[in-house]
């Protein structure tokens, strides 16, 4: 008996050795899901950690692998060389080039121009984040800043009720999207007299200011009852400074933009009632089926494709914060 | 087959069973260090392949570069003797892109190498134009450039690539590594278990049933071997040889145990024989003692009544003293006798019984007789018979002395003979000694060749104890002259008497 079982166990472990073995010896390399025939497209990001861009490139990749593209996913460091990037994307042969929108200005030309020969030869150069429409890309996937504005402005009323004053927090009024979104919450806000703005405070990205605002209007017995924050710092400090000023969750109600990962954490704790999002992993996605539609049905690109802003609360916070993407990333760095 | 111990057995030889143990683990030996051998070639291969591709990718930028450098130079020198470099230089990089391309790595190691592609074919396209003066050099060098500026880009993205799958590939193959080694140890390890367990069952196929085969032969060391049954153990896979050895075991031990009863009953007859001779001898000596002292008896009447008649007439005339003499010696004489009777005593003794005699004779015979002792010291403690000399004094007395009225000389001698390692004991007389027909005679009825006569019967007894006398150590000699005298000798083998000086008992 004692001599069958060893038998037998030898047997086993020399079997599964020799097929260890021989797996390891013809093994040949990994697995890729390459293929020529694959439509082949360049995403180029400034950064490759960040939820949002993260979510964008999440979004590529299901697209990716739901309709047979392949995305080639780059992050670059240096802002400067993104002209040098979309050439390359387009001497390398993509096939569409998906890139962050920009504003004028001075050292932009070198990327606009490797837009422009893109577009020229025939590739389709979509912009994400924000649009240059003056230029030449194909197209701009994102949100409309002024909707954005007003699906904001929707949110804090619905969380303050028709009564109130408010405070409206943004990175600086000159900044063209904040314009927009400011446009969107006056549209909005006309409609309910009793919702008062007190002040729009422009925080310039520094937290010192932004504390010293706060602190003036949250202790000086202004009656504030909400906050609307369009941009900046607020969505990570906010709420740690409506902490430290004591400030009851009950009685203040908070609303941000940008859905990072401290804001999502605010917004578990009910610090904030709700933070607007633009769905970041839609951008991706949408970007890879309007370039698949161009190559594979023919269909133009619609100049502007917007998509709509929405409103995170604790109760639909799982759906945004969980991986929506099974693929690993691979990002080419620059 | 059935063996010799009643069990079926699929037996084979020891030889057999070595070999095909032998057989096994060499099989087993080869596999493992094929096993072995495979995994530390493929990891070898693994590495270097690895390290390869890094050569290769580097080698591939550094072709390009050069071969873009070699194409500017040709375009803006307008050199015509670099094509076949030019040439050379694009094949070898296309023969690293090959090799690159080869590479199976997942994530975007592929798409960047078919993206290299794309811009290489383009570059040699480009470059091919321009060569050929399809375009303007100075566009064409731009071109160029462009192209391998971004082919140049590839080279961080590539080496990047393959610096993860590197690590992926160790991460993996360390765990693979580490699975194989885990089970290559348990494998090596079940298999020493193997060949200990066969080991163990053939030591055990040989060193039981041998084992018992001692245990077995230690009982036959004592007195069991006529009880000693082989029962080896009932082994199933018994080898040949070893049920052999058992069975010419057994058979041998049943042959033995035949042989060993045969000779415990041979020697328990040869102890009855030996018993039943003893007990022959014994009763032979009690006859023998019986007749010594029936031989012995025959003579003292003769004397007693010759020695009272002298005592009667020494009475009759009043001779106290003598009577009381005579008396004396007489008693001393018989009790001598009688102590003595059978029995063998030292010569000093039976001389001093002799003694007595002799003083009796010369009281009866006066001087008509003289006695004369001649002794060798030496002899003293010899053993004899009792009663050995006396009847040959008398028959000197009564034979040799019998016509002599006087100057009659009987001389007792003793005398050690250190050459032949006897002693003599001879009793000389001067008397009117025999013819040599009579002597003959005489000398053959004392050896019974023939019938002794009745007047010689004493002569005879002497004879017949001096031969019964320690089985034939001692012989009596006459040697006698007519007209001369006689002499009787009695021979002794030399011997020694016993502790306490009286003589052996002849029973």
């Amino acid at each position: 008996m004692k001599k069958k079982v060893l038998m037998l166990s030898f047997m086993i472990c020399l079997s599964l050795t020799m097929l260890v073995t021989i797996h390891l010896a013809f093994f040949r390399g990994e697995t890729s899901d390459f293929s020529e025939d694959k439509a082949r497209y360049v995403f180029l990001a400034p950064n490759m950690e960040e939820k949002f861009w993260v979510n964008i490139a999440e979004g590529i990749r299901t697209a990716d692998q739901e309709m047979g593209s392949d995305t080639l996913l780059v992050h670059y460091r240096y802002e400067d060389d993104l002209g040098g990037y979309i050439r390359d994307a387009r001497l390398s042969g993509a096939q569409g080039i998906i890139v962050r929108g920009f504003s004028r200005g001075i050292g932009d030309t070198a990327k606009e121009e490797e837009i422009r020969k893109a577009v020229d030869s025939g590739i389709p150069v979509l912009l994400y984040d924000s649009d240059d429409s003056e230029g030449s890309r194909t197209a701009f996937v994102g949100s409309d800043n002024i909707e954005f504005g007003k699906t904001a402005a929707r949110a804090l009323v619905q969380e303050m009720g028709e009564e109130g004053n408010y405070l409206l927090i943004v990175r600086g009024i000159g900044i063209d999207t904040m314009r927009m979104r400011i446009d969107g919450v006056e549209e909005v806000m006309s409609a309910y007299p009793g919702v008062v703005l007190v002040e729009t405070i422009e925080d310039g990205n520094d937290l010192l200011t932004l504390r010293q605002h706060l602190q003036n209007y949250l202790t000086e017995g202004k009656n504030i009852r909400g906050i609307l924050a369009l941009g900046g710092l607020s969505a990570d400090y906010l709420g740690e400074l409506l902490q430290n000023f004591g400030v009851d969750q009950e009685k203040m109600a908070v609303v941000v933009t940008d859905l990072t990962e401290q804001a999502a954490v605010y917004l578990t704790s009910g610090d904030y009632d709700a933070v607007i999002e633009l769905d970041a992993w839609q951008v991706g996605y949408r970007s890879v089926e309007l370039l698949n539609q161009y190559y594979s049905e023919g269909e133009e690109i619609a100049s502007k494709n917007l998509l709509e802003a929405e409103v995170v609360t604790g109760d639909n916070l799982s759906r945004y914060t969980e991986e929506r993407g099974n693929a690993e990333l691979e990002w080419n760095s620059y | 087959m059935q063996s010799w111990n009643g069990t079926v057995t699929n037996r084979k030889t020891i030889d057999s069973r070595l070999h095909s143990y032998y057989v096994r683990f060499v099989v087993i030996g080869i596999l493992l260090g094929i096993l072995v051998t495979v995994v530390v070639v493929f990891y070898s291969l693994e590495s270097s392949r690895i390290m390869n591709s890094i050569y290769f990718v580097q080698e591939f930028f550094d072709t390009v570069k050069e071969l873009d450098q070699q194409t500017r130079e040709t375009l803006l020198l307008e050199r015509e003797d670099t094509g076949e470099k030019i040439k050379d230089l694009s094949d070898a990089a296309s023969q690293d892109l090959e090799y690159l391309e080869a590479m199976q790595i997942k994530g975007n190691y592929q798409r960047n190498i078919a993206d290299l592609w794309l811009m290489y074919r383009d570059y040699l396209s480009e470059q091919e134009k321009s060569l050929y003066g399809e375009v303007n050099a100075s566009e064409g060098i731009e071109q160029l450039q462009l192209l391998s500026s971004c082919i140049a880009n590839k080279k961080e993205v590539l080496e990047e690539e393959i610096r993860r799958y590197y690590n992926r590939r160790r991460g993996v193959m360390s765990f693979d590594m580490l699975v194989l080694g885990i089970l290559l140890v348990l494998t090596f390890l079940l298999a020493f278990l193997l060949i200990g367990e066969n080991t163990e069952n053939l030591a055990k196929q040989i060193v039981r049933p041998v084992k018992h085969l001692s245990e077995q032969a230690e009982r036959i060391r004592g007195d069991e071997i006529e009880t000693v049954y082989l029962n080896l153990p009932k082994e199933a896979d018994v080898p040949v040889e070893i049920d052999t050895l058992g069975e010419t075991f057994s058979h041998l031990l049943i042959r033995i145990g035949d042989q060993v009863t045969q000779l415990k009953e041979t020697s328990r007859i040869r102890e009855e024989l030996k018993e039943q001779e003893l007990e022959n001898l014994r009763v032979l000596h009690e006859l023998t003692s019986s007749e010594l002292k029936c031989l012995q008896m025959q003579m003292n009447p003769h004397f007693l009544f010759n020695t009272l008649n002298m005592i009667q007439q020494t009475l009759y005339l009043d001779q106290k003293e003598k009577t009381s003499y005579l008396l004396k010696e007489t008693a001393s004489f018989l009790r001598y006798s009688l102590d003595y009777v059978g029995r063998n005593v030292p010569l000093e003794r039976e001389l001093e019984g002799l003694s007595y005699y002799v003083d009796l004779q010369e009281e009866r015979l006066g001087d008509r007789i003289f006695f004369e002792f001649v002794l060798d010291e030496r002899l003293n403690n010899w053993i004899v018979p009792c009663l050995i000399l006396q009847p040959l004094v008398e028959n000197s007395i009564i034979h040799g002395m019998a016509e002599k009225l006087s100057g009659a000389e009987i001389t007792i001698r003793t005398q050690y003979d250190e050459k032949e390692g006897c002693g003599k004991i001879s009793i000389e007389d001067n008397g009117q000694g025999m013819s040599a027909k009579k002597l003959e005679r005489l000398k053959a009825g004392l050896s019974g060749e023939s019938k002794v006569a009745q007047e010689r019967i004493g002569l005879h007894n002497v004879a017949r104890r001096l031969e019964l006398f320690e089985y034939g150590r001692a012989k009596l000699e006459i040697d006698s002259k007519e007209g001369t005298g006689t002499v009787v000798t009695v021979l002794l083998r030399e011997q020694k008497e016993t502790e306490d000086g009286k003589g052996t008992d002849c029973g």
